[in-house]
C-alpha cells in the first residue's frame, strides 16, 4: 500500500469515527428527548463502555438545596418493646468551613442513593443496617434546607448567622426492616 | 439537461469543498505547546484527584462503603449500564488500579515516552479511571466525568512532543551532535493528534453549551439568585460570604454572567478575536468556584480544557511571561515539527 493511500485510508476510517463519536456526545446529553428515544440505541453501548453517557447539568437547572439523610436505628427490647437511637445525619453536619473531597463524595453518594426510593431501600438501608448489627430496622427521612431569599436575609434580623439562612424542610420518614442473615 | 449538469457540478464542488474543510479542520490542527500544557495541567489535576481518593480506597471501592460489588452495575438505570466491565473486585485490585493509574499519569505529566508510549499511558489511565467509576458510580462527580473525556482525547494525542523529558533529551542529543533539532512527526501521528485536539475542544464547548441551556430551564438562574443559593449552602461553601446579601447587584450580575458565559462561550471560543477573553473569563469563573466552594479538582479539570484553544504563538508568549528562564530557553529550542509520510 502506498503511503498516500495509507494516509487516505486512515483519514477515511477516522472520519467515520469522528462523525459517530460526535453524534454520540451531542445526542446523549439530551437526556430523554425524542432523538434519544429514536437513535439512542445506536450510541448508548459505545458511550456506556467509556462512561461517556452523561448529561451536562452542573448547578442546573438550579443549585441543589442543602440535603441530608436523617436515619434512626430501631431496636427490639427483651420484653418485646422497641427503642430507638438518636437521629444521625448522612453525611454528618460539617463543623465550620473547609474543603474535604471525602465529605463531598459521601454527599454525592448519599444523594445518588436517597433520591431514588428503590435504591434507598435496596442498597442504602442494608448498608446502614450493617453499621449497627443490633438494629432491627432503620427509619430514614430526607432533610432539606432551602436558602431564604436575598431580600429576606437582608431584612430579617433572625437571619444574621450563616447557619440560619436555610429554612429546614423535613420529609416524612419511612421505616425499613433490616435484612437478617439469609435474606436476599 | 444543462441545468441538471450544472446542479451536479455544483453538488460535486460543494462535497469537495466540505471534504477539504473537514480534512483541514480535523486532520491538520496543530499546537504542540498547547497540547503539552494541557497534558501537564490535566495530569497533575487528575493525580491530585487520585491522591485524595487513595486513602479511602476501602470505603470507595469495596463493599464496606455501601456499594456492594454485585450491585455496582445493577444500581445504574439500564440506559447507563455498560455491556462490558473491568471493575476491581476487591481492595487489592482497586489499589493496584489506582497505583497503575498514578504511574501512567506521572509518565504523562513529565512526558517521558514517545508518540506511542504517551498514547498507551493515556489509554492505561483511561481504562483504570473508567474501571474505578464502574466500581462505584455513586461517588462520581463532574471532575471524574470530564476527566474521562480528557483522557480519551489524550489517547489520540502525541502529547509529549513539547515541554517534556522526551523533548529535553531530543534537544540535548541534537546539541551534543551540533545539529539543529528537527522533529520528524509521521503523518499518522500528527493526524491522530489533530483528531484528539479537535474532539476535546468540541467536548469543552458541548459541556458549556448543554449546562448553559440547562440553566435556562431553572427559575433561580432567571431570577438571578442562583449564586445566592450556593453562597448560603453550608454543605458547599468554603467561607461565610453571606455578607454579599448587602450588595445584591453582585449576586445578580454573577448569576446572569455565568449563564451568559456558558451559553455563548461554546461559540466565542472558536472566534479568534474573542477566544483569548473567553479563556480568561472561563479561568476566572473556575478560579471563583474553586475559591468559594473548594471544588479545586473540578475547576482545574475544566480549566485544563481551555489550554487546548491556545495557539502556538500564545503558548510561546505565555511561557515567556510566566515560565521563567528555563521555559524561555526551552521554547527557543523547540524545533519546528516536520511532517513525514506515514
Amino acid at each position: 500500500m502506498s503511503r498516500d493511500r495509507a494516509t487516505f485510508t486512515l483519514k477515511v476510517v477516522l472520519s467515520f469515527f469522528i462523525v459517530y463519536h460526535l453524534a454520540t456526545v451531542i445526542i446523549l446529553p439530551m437526556g430523554s428527548g425524542l432523538l434519544i428515544r429514536e437513535l439512542g440505541r445506536y450510541f448508548v453501548p459505545y458511550a456506556n463502555l467509556l462512561q461517556m453517557n452523561t448529561t451536562w447539568q452542573f448547578f442546573s437547572p438550579g443549585p441543589s438545596p442543602i440535603f441530608y439523610l436523617e436515619y434512626t436505628y430501631l431496636f427490639e427490647t427483651d420484653d418485646g418493646g422497641e427503642t430507638e437511637s438518636e437521629p444521625n445525619l448522612l453525611p454528618e453536619k460539617r463543623t465550620g468551613f473547609g474543603y474535604s473531597d471525602f465529605y463531598n463524595r459521601r454527599l454525592f453518594s448519599m444523594r445518588f442513593f436517597s433520591l431514588n426510593e428503590q435504591r434507598l431501600a435496596r442498597y442504602l438501608v442494608p448498608w446502614l443496617c450493617r453499621q449497627n448489627d443490633k438494629a432491627t430496622s432503620v427509619s430514614v427521612r430526607q432533610k432539606f434546607g432551602q436558602i431564604q431569599s436575598v431580600e429576606r436575609a437582608r431584612t430579617d434580623s433572625d437571619l444574621e448567622n450563616f447557619s440560619d439562612l436555610a429554612e429546614p424542610m423535613n420529609f416524612p420518614s419511612s421505616t425499613h426492616s433490616c435484612p437478617r442473615d439469609g435474606d436476599s | 439537461m444543462k441545468t441538471v449538469g450544472a446542479a451536479k457540478e455544483a453538488a460535486k464542488n460543494a462535497v469537495t469543498k466540505f471534504a477539504a474543510g473537514f480534512d483541514r479542520f480535523f486532520f491538520h490542527a496543530a499546537s504542540p505547546g498547547a497540547v503539552a500544557l494541557f497534558r501537564i495541567f490535566f495530569s497533575a489535576t487528575l493525580l491530585l484527584n487520585l491522591a485524595m481518593r487513595i486513602p479511602h480506597t476501602e470505603f470507595y471501592y469495596t463493599d464496606a462503603g455501601g456499594m456492594v460489588l454485585e450491585y455496582a452495575i445493577q444500581v445504574l438505570p439500564e440506559f447507563h449500564q455498560p455491556a462490558f466491565t473491568w471493575l476491581p473486585s476487591g481492595y487489592g485490585e482497586a489499589l493496584a488500579m489506582q497505583i497503575l493509574q498514578a504511574f501512567a499519569l506521572l509518565g504523562l505529566l513529565f512526558g517521558v515516552f514517545g508518540r506511542v508510549g504517551s498514547r498507551l499511558l493515556a489509554l492505561v489511565a483511561l481504562l483504570t479511571h473508567v474501571a474505578l467509576m464502574q466500581r462505584n458510580i455513586s461517588i462520581v462527580y463532574g471532575a471524574d466525568i470530564v476527566s474521562t473525556f480528557w483522557l480519551f482525547g489524550l489517547v489520540f494525542m502525541d502529547s509529549s512532543e513539547s515541554i517534556s523529558v522526551r523533548a529535553y533529551w531530543r534537544d540535548r542529543s541534537a546539541r551534543k551532535n551540533g545539529v539543529k533539532p528537527v522533529w520528524l512527526e509521521p503523518v499518522w501521528s500528527r493526524t491522530l493528534t489533530s483528531v484528539g485536539l479537535r474532539l476535546s475542544q468540541i467536548q469543552l464547548s458541548l459541556i458549556y453549551g448543554y449546562t448553559g441551556f440547562e440553566k435556562l430551564k431553572g427559575g433561580d438562574w432567571w431570577d438571578q439568585t442562583a449564586i445566592w443559593k450556593v453562597l448560603g449552602n453550608e454543605q458547599l461553601m468554603m467561607a461565610d460570604l453571606s455578607f454579599l446579601k448587602s450588595v445584591p447587584l453582585i449576586i445578580g450580575l454573577a448569576t446572569w454572567g455565568t449563564v451568559l458565559f456558558e451559553v455563548y462561550a461554546p461559540v466565542l471560543l472558536w472566534v479568534r478575536s474573542s477566544r483569548r477573553w473567553v479563556i480568561i473569563l472561563g479561568w476566572a469563573l473556575h478560579l471563583g468556584i474553586a475559591a468559594t466552594m473548594g471544588l479545586f479538582v473540578f475547576s482545574f479539570t475544566m480549566m485544563a480544557g481551555y489550554l487546548l484553544f491556545l495557539e502556538s504563538d500564545e503558548v510561546r508568549s505565555l511561557l515567556n511571561r510566566f515560565g521563567g528562564k528555563k521555559f524561555s530557553r526551552l521554547k527557543q529550542k523547540e524545533p519546528a515539527s516536520v511532517f513525514t509520510s506515514i
